[in-house]
């Protein structure tokens, strides 16, 4: 998606532009600065001007790193190399800020598709770094000398969607049911380990400055299925539970999610399908008989969470927005958002929004993986932030 | 036979055609939508729809299918819809390992195959023949997944001899070429010899027991010559079928293994495409595919005039 507005960012000189806007945007560095979600990108007016589906051809080559277009083999290997004209800040590395100085000639992002081989790889020394191995893989890198397993500080949370225009979760008691059921350490545990796992109680995740405890008396370890049984109001429907195979860990959950819902009364049906089915089939505002659902599974970075404004996920606003669930209170308060200006008064906001939410439950949070990476312990100097492991500043031995 | 082959070279044309239509519409009433995955999980219905627009998959499956046919018949196989790139410099880009790790597969299985197969009908009964059907049973039963990852844990990981994934084009050398291909082609192999082995074991034996052999041992010919000069040949046509049918059946078969071994080929290529629903590039290789498929059988009926003679067409 390409800012498509009004000519708002002036060049002062070469270092420093302008922004001029019509009102107040707090959110403006933030929005620049942004990690996960959707992020902006900053592109000659030319590119960017191109339609969403046409390829972007230019390599400009303005960073660390050089794209070598030779060498690509979409879907297979990406080549970079390092970019000699390039001169980096003198300062530390510091997230995706700071000084990238560039230690390697060459950078070979590859698209190991198999797990076990990309592991078998790293060991072999035939790879250096594997970016989010799976979590059955994590005992055997702890395992090896010469591996070492990142984890980051912050992952992803796993949610679940319910459909908002369906029977029986059109019914916010029913959604708020779902609270109580869900035990978040068993869900997770169908697919991560368990020191790697949290459970994620605040709408704005546990890593992002307005995480907060607002309105999560809902939450118990070990779920609570008979106070979710006696406060659905469930009357039998049908619900279609999304189960996308090709991913193990969303359909552990979905298959572990519809066994909890059978053992309260819930005549829940699985859907298996692979994820591209689940996406399109999520779209459906139909009924469970003309092919509509009742829950899907996905994830998104805990990052992302701290910026209600730029992630869909977080809206409320029914069926203009991400799968239909309606709070006019809550939107009320994330309207603000971009308004507020400082840290604090943003933090206050979003302890309002939160106990908004939580009343009207447009998710239910299953909990949160933290990211991992690996690499051979000949590769060092690896800067460790959320989402996102940088190549510059790496050394290899 | 240039009437023959004529006639099944047309007959080629029309299986494509209806190949075409029928993967054509498959992949239409498949659920799934490339604009979804463009998009993104957390678009808008007003983006998706805007892409599907930019797209022409908003219109009528009659036209795009048109479309499609008259760019085939032009050539074009299309532009991949995630990487905007023409899907014939995609496959052309993808062609090389997956040749290389088919013809190496191929060689391989068939001497060994047929020489395992020659050897237990020569020993029938005895312990070579037992242990070669034992064998021949057990390549036919393990998937060929757990063959690879089993060669890769021993001769990558433990003594370190090969590679454990990855190609390397011929024209960086013929030594990393090959290395990269060992594995890959030791573990496709494994199931194609198992069944070439059983397919010329019985073949074999069955002309071992003709009339012609007895005389032919009567008239003091040695066991080389029996076999290989008498037995063989009149054993063939089975023997080109089912090699035939291995050489089709390999283009299923490189995907597991392209995958295992992180071989960057068509295989490959059509998976991330199917996930991906970038229906073009699935369209592009399934054609392709279909007519190799087709001209294959041919050539492997054309074969059978060369081993015996009484075959005409």
């Amino acid at each position: 998606m390409s800012w498509r507005g009004p000519r708002i960012f002036r060049k002062k000189d070469d270092k420093t532009f302008t922004a001029a806007l019509k009102e107040p945007l707090g959110l403006l560095l933030d929005l620049l600065a942004k990690l996960a979600g959707p992020v902006p990108f900053m592109m000659r007016e030319k590119d960017a001007d191109r339609p969403a589906t046409e390829q972007v051809t230019a390599n400009i080559g303005s960073g660390p790193f050089k794209f070598n277009e030779a060498l690509a083999k979409p879907g297979a290997s990406f080549t970079y190399d390092r970019n000699d004209k390039y001169a980096p800040r003198k300062a530390a590395p510091d997230g995706l800020a700071g000084g990238k100085v560039v230690n390697v000639d060459r950078v070979i992002r590859e698209n190991i598709a198999d797990q076990q081989t990309a592991f078998a790889a790293l060991q072999s020394g035939e790879i250096d770094y594997i970016e989010s191995p799976s979590a059955d893989l994590w005992a055997l890198i702890e395992s090896d000398p010469n591996l070492e397993l990142q984890v980051r500080k912050s992952g992803s949370v796993f949610f679940m969607r319910m459909n908002c225009l369906l029977k029986p979760f059109d019914n916010v008691k029913a959604r708020q049911a779902m609270l109580h059921l869900i035990d978040q350490e068993a869900v997770m545990r169908t697919t991560y380990p368990p020191k790697y796992i949290n459970s994620v109680t605040s709408v704005f995740g546990n890593s992002t400055p307005y995480s907060n405890e607002e309105t999560t008396g809902w939450f118990k370890k070990g779920g609570d299925p008979e106070r979710a049984k006696q406060e659905a109001g469930y009357a039998g429907e049908k619900v279609v539970i999304l189960d996308p195979t090709d991913w193990a860990a969303a359909d552990n959950m979905a298959q572990l999610l519809a066994a909890a819902l059978r053992k309260i009364g819930v005549n829940a049906e699985l859907a298996p399908s692979d994820w591209g089915g689940l996406v399109a089939r999520r779209a459906n505002k139909g009924s469970v008989d003309n092919g509509g659902w009742g829950i899907f599974i996905t994830n998104e970075s805990d990052v992302a969470r701290g910026d209600p404004v730029g992630n869909p996920t977080l809206s409320a606003n029914g069926e203009n927005g991400w799968y239909w669930p309606k709070d006019d209170e809550y939107e009320a308060l994330r309207a603000k958002w971009s308004v507020v200006e400082s840290l604090e008064e943003r933090k206050s906001l979003a302890r309002k929004m939160q106990r908004a939410y939580w009343n009207s439950v447009g998710t239910v949070l299953l909990g949160e993986a933290l990211s991992s990476a690996s690499h051979r312990k000949a590769l060092t100097g690896l800067i460790d932030m959320p989402d996102c492991t940088p190549v510059w500043n790496m050394q290899k031995a | 036979m240039a009437t023959y082959i004529l006639r099944r070279v047309v007959s080629t044309v029309a299986v494509m055609v209806m190949v075409g239509v029928f993967v054509f519409l498959l992949l239409r009433l498949a659920p799934g939508d490339p604009a979804d995955i463009i998009a993104g999980p957390r678009a808008t219905p007003e983006m998706i729809a805007g892409i599907r627009e930019q797209l022409g998959l908003n219109q009528p499956l009659a036209i795009q299918f048109v479309h499609w046919a008259l760019g085939i018949l032009g050539g074009d196989l299309g532009t991949s819809i995630f990487t905007g790139r023409p899907v014939l410099e995609l496959i052309s880009q993808r062609l090389e390992p997956t040749i290389s790790l088919s013809l190496l597969t191929i060689i391989l299985s068939v001497t060994i195959g047929v020489s395992f197969g020659v050897l237990a009908a020569w020993r029938s009964g005895g312990l070579v023949d037992r242990i070669l059907t034992a064998f021949a049973t057990l390549g036919f039963s393990v998937p060929v997944f757990v063959v690879g990852f089993f060669l890769i844990y021993l001769f990558a990981i433990r003594i370190r001899w090969l590679p454990v994934q990855g190609y390397q084009p011929i024209d960086h050398g013929f030594g990393p070429w090959v290395v990269h291909l060992i594995l890959p082609t030791v573990t496709l192999s494994v199931p194609y010899i198992a069944f070439i082995a059983r397919i010329a074991r019985a073949s074999m034996l069955e002309v071992l027991s003709e009339d012609y052999m007895r005389t032919a041992a009567a008239k003091g010919a040695s066991a080389y010559s029996m076999l290989f000069h008498h037995a063989l040949k009149n054993a063939g046509v089975p023997i080109l079928t089912v090699i035939g049918l291995s050489f089709a059946g390999l283009i299923g078969g490189v995907v597991i293994t392209e995958t295992v071994f992180n071989i960057p080929g068509v295989g490959r290529l059509v998976v991330d495409a199917i996930n991906n629903r970038d229906y073009p590039i699935i369209q592009g290789v399934l054609i392709l595919v279909s007519g190799l498929y087709v001209l294959i059988n041919l050539a492997v009926d054309l074969s059978y005039t060369l081993v015996d003679p009484r075959i005409r067409y």
